[in-house]
């Protein structure tokens, strides 16, 4: 009997990978940052085969520190890519075939920083302030922001470390509360000793991570995009239930990647990501984009940018989000 | 009980202080025997002290007089207190012994 | 008491150990914790300065050579800013110094942007090392946007020197470096401007060797920390650049080190403790070194620290049980061997006890108080002895004595009439009596009987004296009272030979007090005649008691032909009668107080109409009630009788 049910495994195993492979070409996912707690639930739902129950191949990659996601994309070597709102309708707006499949981000996490001892106390003290900003792209809601309180500032770019901001080079800089924000806290500045401006105070609460595929892949493989954006979900659910496992298996993947590892900082940054994504509410998790924040993202865009394509004018939401759940 | 004899011209005075009972009356016979069988002749029992009095006492008294009135003796009682008067005078005592009022009066009669 | 209770669970030596062990436990329990918090402070003490001194004698040999390395690229960015190269030339000073700085891994003169524009926005001459070789190169392109790294950009727009958070190099064979910049200024047309950084690179691999050999007891060390507070080096190498002070604070949930961290940016030196996460205790010493914005910290494992303490604390809790358990025996072993006679006496006491006078006590050699308790109890078992061999004589005396009086009570009682109603078939009489003996028995007496068939004589006394005389003496009295009776009808004349019967030859004038009385039924004439007897009591059934009008006679036995004067009463129907001795009305309370003629009055007025039986009951109850439980010394007797002269004629005995 035991070895009669063996055998009945062994075969359903070997004709499940068999059509696996006959069917599907593998789906290329690849987030727009190296690997952190950000992009857990797509950690997760690899891990747990929720994309290979669903009967796809997922293979997840990163782009390394000075690449943008979106290139991956534009050269075919991802077909799915995670991208902040803006950075992806300003891709759009500049010809780039893209379309939003799901808004996983609900609010900007985006926030002016500066020492609570310094010179700046409030917004009407930024003018004539440096402010680092991140240096290629998303950048645009807060110099937006700051514009639209006709404030002058000098930008200064930043690579990726708050080492200037603690060396007191800039008065302020932008930070995301999931990152940046707690990176000063893990360096030993206490919450107390710093002012924060939050984005979604003034008016810009443009949502972030949103997964993203080309026009002609949408088309194309809407059913596996769609089981994979329901897999993923399943993900980000598993994540949100099983906090303490996500964060190990987060950090296995930083340390393979050779990415420097902080338990710490991966822990808030998992608890604010799951907070933005609407998954610590009671409320279910939709992947809905809100048609306002569309036509927020888009203004902004077009104060930033004087020298659009022609094309530009004909995007809609429509036309821009695609959504495959019916929520 | 306390006695408390006194020899005094010719009488011999017992002072009496106290209860006089049953259970004293033994003693009490002894030592005023005692007395009459000496030969004092003249008696006086003195009871401005003596609170109270039992039959056995006055038995006692009873067998002094009849003792001493043998012995053409004598015995006199003095200084009855009321209560102790009121008893005598139930009893009928009263017509038996010599009571006087005070020890002067019992001395010079 | 019991015998095992003495030997076992209260024993002296179970007492005394008890208290000789608490004493000396809780002596015990201070010295040794003195004792521990004294050398756990002496430990510590030595711990902290031993700290201080391993921790500053790694930072100067780190100082030694940091501090060099921060004079060549002050010293490059000086001459710089004098011109003395040209543009072309600086590679050759950068060879240079990898040259003669064997520690230095790469050299660059980093320019602003655009400030030679022939050479366009990047210029950045770089030397480093390759193995054995020294390669130079030009970097700075749109991939490598050197002025927006920290090195650039931290000295560049705080225009001071900067060593950089130290970093993992992937081209330096994944070494672990840190970069010192220092800003220097360009004169160009437009005059003097930041011109740029000039750096070099240094690997730490020296300063993880210094620090890595650091071993303090068994698993403590030493490691320094960045200016962020994150590992640079650490004996767990998956710490190093991974977490920092301030992560570990989160990780391990131990504010405590997110302080100490905070402090070390300050600058601050200090000994403290902290716990990791399975609290487990450490103590740390923390200093910042004089270069590399780095920070020293040496780690002492508690335990590990105070081990010899904890050692030390075992011996000798082993000696102080080791020393109880001795204590424990050399004292039960003591107080047994003292205790042993006590135990012995007690055991002859219980023999005393059960009557054995002559039980041997053990002999005591010791002079201490156990022999003077050993010759107080031979001298109780001799007087005990003696006093027991006394009473039983006394005993026995008594109890003839005892057994005598009962018999003459006994007599005393037989010989009144004790049957009621006595006559039931006299209707005009209801007659009631009682006599209670006292212990020491009187002489009471009451009688009565009819003489004939309307003559009814009834009598009561009370003879002089207690005891067997005084009853012998109401035998005689009853007696005679009968025998003469028969003879003579009149009160006065039954009294005056009674009188003259018991006077002749009353040598011990021995004397009864007497009250007779005869009633004729058909009549209710009642003459009587009293000798010397408390006045009985007439209840009218209409108005209130009195005592009965009578002259006194003397009591009978006293003189010879003494007249008893005769009274005579008529009896009114429903009319009653109480006599009685002075054992009622000198009935004594504790406070020697007397029940009194009063009370008598008022308990026969109150109870007026009762029957002769509820009467006297009535009046016992009153006694009992003043007396309150005190003995009776006297005999008490009461007679009452109640006459219903119509309920012969068949009239209702309560005649309106």
């Amino acid at each position: 009997m035991k070895s009669n049910r063996f055998q009945l495994i062994i075969l359903f195993l070997l004709f499940a990978g068999l059509s696996l492979s006959a069917q599907q070409k593998p789906l290329v996912f690849s987030t727009h940052w190296l690997p952190q707690a950000q992009f857990a639930g797509y950690y997760m739902a690899q891990e747990k085969g929720y994309y290979k129950d669903a009967g796809l191949d997922v293979i997840i990659k990163h782009p390394p520190a000075n690449l943008n996601a979106i290139n991956y994309l534009q050269d075919g070597s991802a077909d799915i890519v995670s991208l902040f709102l803006i950075t992806a309708l300003d891709a759009r707006l500049h010809d780039f075939d893209l379309v939003n499949i799901a808004q996983m981000s609900e609010h900007s996490a985006v926030v002016f920083v500066s020492f609570a001892d310094g010179p700046v106390q409030t917004l009407k003290d930024f003018d004539n302030k440096k402010i680092g900003i991140w240096e290629g792209g998303f950048d645009e809601s807060p110099k937006t922001m700051v514009k639209h309180h006709n404030l002058k500032v000098e930008w200064v770019p930043i690579l990726s470390s708050v080492n200037l901001f603690l060396m007191k080079g800039i008065d302020l800089m932008t930070m995301m509360w999931y990152n940046e924000y707690n990176q000063l806290y893990l360096s030993g500045i206490n919450p107390d000793e710093l002012n924060t401006f939050s984005l979604s105070d003034y008016g810009f609460d443009i949502p972030e991570d949103g997964l993203y595929v080309k026009e002609a892949t949408y088309q194309d493989r809407k059913a596996e995009l769609q089981a994979f954006v329901e897999a993923s979900l399943k993900g980000w659910q598993y994540a949100n239930q099983n906090f303490d496992e996500t964060i190990d298996i987060v950090l296995n993947k930083m340390r393979a990647s050779k990415v420097s590892a902080n338990e710490a900082h991966q822990r808030w940054m998992l608890s604010k990501i799951l907070e933005f994504q609407g998954f610590s509410g009671d409320q279910e998790k939709k992947t809905q984009l809100m048609k306002v924040d569309f036509q927020k993202a888009l203004e902004v865009l077009k104060e930033n940018n004087t020298d659009l394509p022609a094309t530009a004018k004909e995007i809609t939401f429509e036309t821009f989000y695609k959504p495959l759940l019916i929520e | 009980m306390t006695l408390n004899i006194i020899h005094s011209g010719g009488f011999t005075i017992v002072q009496v202080d106290g209860h006089l009972n049953t259970l004293n009356a033994a003693d009490f016979e002894t030592q005023v025997m005692g007395l009459v069988e000496r030969g004092d002749m003249k008696l006086i029992i003195d009871c401005s002290k003596l609170s109270y009095i039992s039959s056995s006492g006055l038995r006692v008294f009873l067998l002094a007089q009849k003792k001493l009135r043998a012995n053409k003796g004598l015995l006199k009682l003095c200084c009855l207190q009321p209560s102790i008067h009121e008893i005598f005078d139930m009893s009928g005592f009263t017509q038996i012994f010599l009571i006087e009022t005070t020890l002067e009066a019992s001395l010079t009669s | 008491m019991n015998f095992k209770n003495i030997i076992n669970t209260e024993s002296l030596s179970f007492r005394i150990l008890t208290r000789v062990l608490l004493i000396t436990v809780s002596l015990f329990v201070l010295t040794l914790s003195i004792y521990y918090i004294y050398t756990r402070n002496l430990i510590r003490e030595a711990a902290r300065e031993n700290a201080i001194q391993l921790a500053g004698n790694i930072a100067g040999k780190i100082a030694q050579q940091l501090q060099p390395m921060e004079k060549l690229p002050q010293m490059v960015s000086a001459t710089i800013e004098m011109g003395l190269f040209d543009k072309d030339s600086l590679i050759v000073v950068l060879e240079t110094i990898l040259k003669r700085n064997p520690n230095i891994y790469g050299a660059s003169i980093a320019f602003a942007p655009n400030i030679f524009p022939e050479k366009g926005l990047y210029f950045m001459p770089y030397a480093y090392r390759n193995n054995n070789e020294i390669i130079s190169t030009f970097l700075g392109s749109a991939d490598y946007e050197y002025f927006l790294m920290d090195w650039f950009q931290i000295p560049f727009m705080t225009k001071k020197p900067y060593w950089s958070e130290p970093y993992f190099d992937e081209g330096g064979g994944n070494a672990l470096m840190t970069t010192y910049s220092v800003p220097f200024y360009y004169h160009t047309e437009q005059g003097r401007v930041q011109g740029g950084i000039a750096t070099i690179d240094v690997d730490l691999q020296w300063l993880t060797d210094i620090v890595s050999e650091v071993t303090i007891f068994e698993t403590g060390y030493a490691f320094v920390l960045s200016r962020n507070g994150m590992a640079i080096t650490h004996p767990d190498r998956s710490m190093i650049m991974n977490e920092s002070i301030f992560s570990n604070s989160e990780n391990w949930e131990e504010p405590l080190l997110r302080e100490i961290g905070r402090d070390l940016q300050q600058g601050n030196s200090s000994f403290s403790e902290y716990n990791l996460k399975n609290k487990v205790k450490r103590w740390i010493y923390y200093t910042p070194l004089d270069a590399g914005g780095l920070s020293l910290a040496v780690v002492y494992p508690d335990d590990e620290m105070f081990a010899s303490l904890h050692k030390m604390n075992l011996i000798l809790l082993a000696l102080i049980i080791f020393g109880l358990i001795l204590l424990n025996f050399t004292v039960v072993k003591i107080v047994n061997r003292l205790a042993r006679p006590l135990v012995d006496i007690a055991k002859t006491a219980h023999k005393i006890a059960e009557g054995n006078f002559n039980a041997p006590l053990p002999e005591v050699k010791s002079r201490d108080e156990i022999r003077l308790l050993r010759n107080a109890f031979v001298n109780m078992q001799q007087e005990l002895g003696a006093y027991v061999a006394n009473l039983t004589a006394t005993t026995a005396a008594k109890e003839k004595i005892e057994s005598e009086l009962r018999i003459a009570r006994d007599i005393q009682l037989s010989m009144i009439p004790h049957s009621f109603p006595p006559f039931p078939e006299l209707p005009q009489i209801d007659l009631f009596a009682e006599l209670k003996s006292a212990k020491e028995v009187g002489g009471d007496l009451y009688d009565f009987f009819l003489i004939d068939k309307h003559q009814f004589c009834f009598a009561i006394g009370d003879v002089s004296g207690k005891g067997v005389p005084a009853s012998l003496f109401m035998a005689v009295t009853r007696t005679l009272l009968r025998s003469i009776a028969d003879k003579v009808k009149s009160p006065s004349g039954i009294m005056k030979l009674l009188n003259n019967s018991l006077a002749m030859n009353n040598e011990s004038c021995m004397f009864v007090t007497f009250f007779l009385g005869v009633l004729d039924i058909s009549t209710g004439e009642l003459s009587y005649v009293n000798a010397g007897h408390n006045p009985p009591v007439i209840i009218p059934g209409d108005g209130a008691v009195k005592f009965l009008p009578l002259a006194n006679g003397i009591p009978l036995g006293l003189q010879e032909n003494y007249e008893y004067p005769q009274f005579s009463l008529s009896f009114k129907d429903g009319d009653k009668f109480f006599a009685y001795t002075d054992g009622v009305s000198e009935a004594e309370n504790s406070q020697h107080q007397l029940f009194g003629e009063q009370a008598i009055l008022d308990v026969l007025m109150q109870h007026k109409s009762d029957h002769p039986i509820a009467l006297i009951k009535a009046m016992d109850a009153a006694i009992s009630q003043h007396v309150s439980g005190f003995d009776q010394s006297d005999d008490i007797t009461m007679l009452s009788i109640a006459f219903n002269h119509g309920s012969a004629n068949g009239t209702p005995r309560n005649k309106p």
